[in-house]
């Protein structure tokens, strides 16, 4: 038992250490378009694939630790407010949304939860400037979100897909079968690393 | 569901939602006062119709400054001391108003009466 949950908090932990990274070299890449906000969102990538390959739970403790890690890493209060609500209500989104979709459909909840996404950070940014008029920028923000969106959605349900087709998904969920054989250990660690370099 | 269906609500709201955000951000703006608000309040007004020299302007905001360059029928921030300058990447002010969120600063252009009108 007590195997399992150290075992849950290390995959738990590599995986924000992936959306970390992903976050803060997106960052560092500011996209030359005449709408302030527009991002790719690839750590949502991270997200997306934690919520179905283990459980809403970890994608939602994977959720915080990286935005509260990413406001640290060099954020800021402004993008932690709008990082925090952003990815509050899309990942709300997604936990109705995966209770009604298949598992080729992942990518709608990519699509979709990037919606919510923006609309909640154009809330934030009408808050933060008492601007109503900020509301202009929502229908881009939406359609820049379903492509961003689609985009980070389909490459959370090809990795999904491609690992179910392996054990490796059932022994990162269950903690009950845990490897024993030498073997087996040192597979899921090559495993972990090919996950790192994509 | 089917995933037809899905593609479809996805494609639907990607087209509905193109549509109407780039009709409003290329708009041309209605009026010729440019306002600028810093936390909501309003700091600098300037009717750009009567502009005759262009000229730099200097917003000083607790969070950070920004320069404003003000011309005839014409203003954008030309820099700021914010990391990413995403402001100055929005170019003139058109249908949207200008926003550097780090510095709560917003940018709009309306009529002349349009402040009075809001308040």
């Amino acid at each position: 038992m007590k195997r399992a949950l150290t075992k849950r908090i290390v995959i738990d932990g590599v995986l924000t250490a992936m959306a970390l990274a992903i976050w803060v070299v997106e960052a560092q890449i500011p996209l030359p378009l005449p709408v302030p906000g527009i991002k790719l969102g690839l750590a949502n990538v991270v997200t997306l694939f934690a919520m179905f390959a283990l459980g809403p739970l970890d994608a939602g403790v994977i959720l915080l630790v990286r935005i509260g890690l990413g406001s640290v890493f060099g954020g800021g209060l402004t993008a932690f407010l709008f990082s925090l609500a952003g990815g509050a209500l899309c990942y709300l989104l997604c936990l109705l949304l995966r209770l009604v979709v298949k598992d080729k459909q992942i990518w709608v909840l990519g699509a979709l939860g990037a919606i919510a996404h923006n609309a909640a950070q154009i809330g934030v940014a009408i808050a933060l400037t008492r601007t109503t008029g900020l509301v202009v920028y929502l229908p881009v923000l939406v359609a820049a979100g379903v492509i961003t969106g689609t985009l980070t959605g389909l490459a959370a349900q090809a990795s999904y897909l491609a690992l179910k087709r392996t054990t490796l998904l059932s022994r990162l969920k269950g903690g009950a079968s845990l490897p024993k054989e030498p073997d087996d250990v040192a597979g899921e660690e090559d495993e972990t690393e090919k996950k790192n370099q994509k | 569901m089917k995933t037809w269906v899905w593609v479809v609500i996805v494609a639907v709201i990607l087209a509905v939602s193109l549509t109407v955000g780039v009709v409003l951000l290329t708009r041309q703006p209605q009026g010729n006062v440019a306002y600028v608000y810093v936390d909501g309040e309003l700091v600098y007004q300037v009717d750009l119709s009567k502009v005759d020299q262009p000229y730099l302007y200097t917003v000083n905001t607790p969070y950070g400054t920004n320069v404003l360059e003000i011309a005839k029928d014409s203003i954008r921030i030309a820099d700021a001391d914010c990391p990413h300058k995403e402001c100055v990447e929005q170019g003139r002010l058109k249908g949207s108003p200008l926003v550097c969120l780090p510095h709560r600063l917003v940018v709009k252009i309306a009529e002349d009466d349009a402040d009075s009108v809001s308040r």
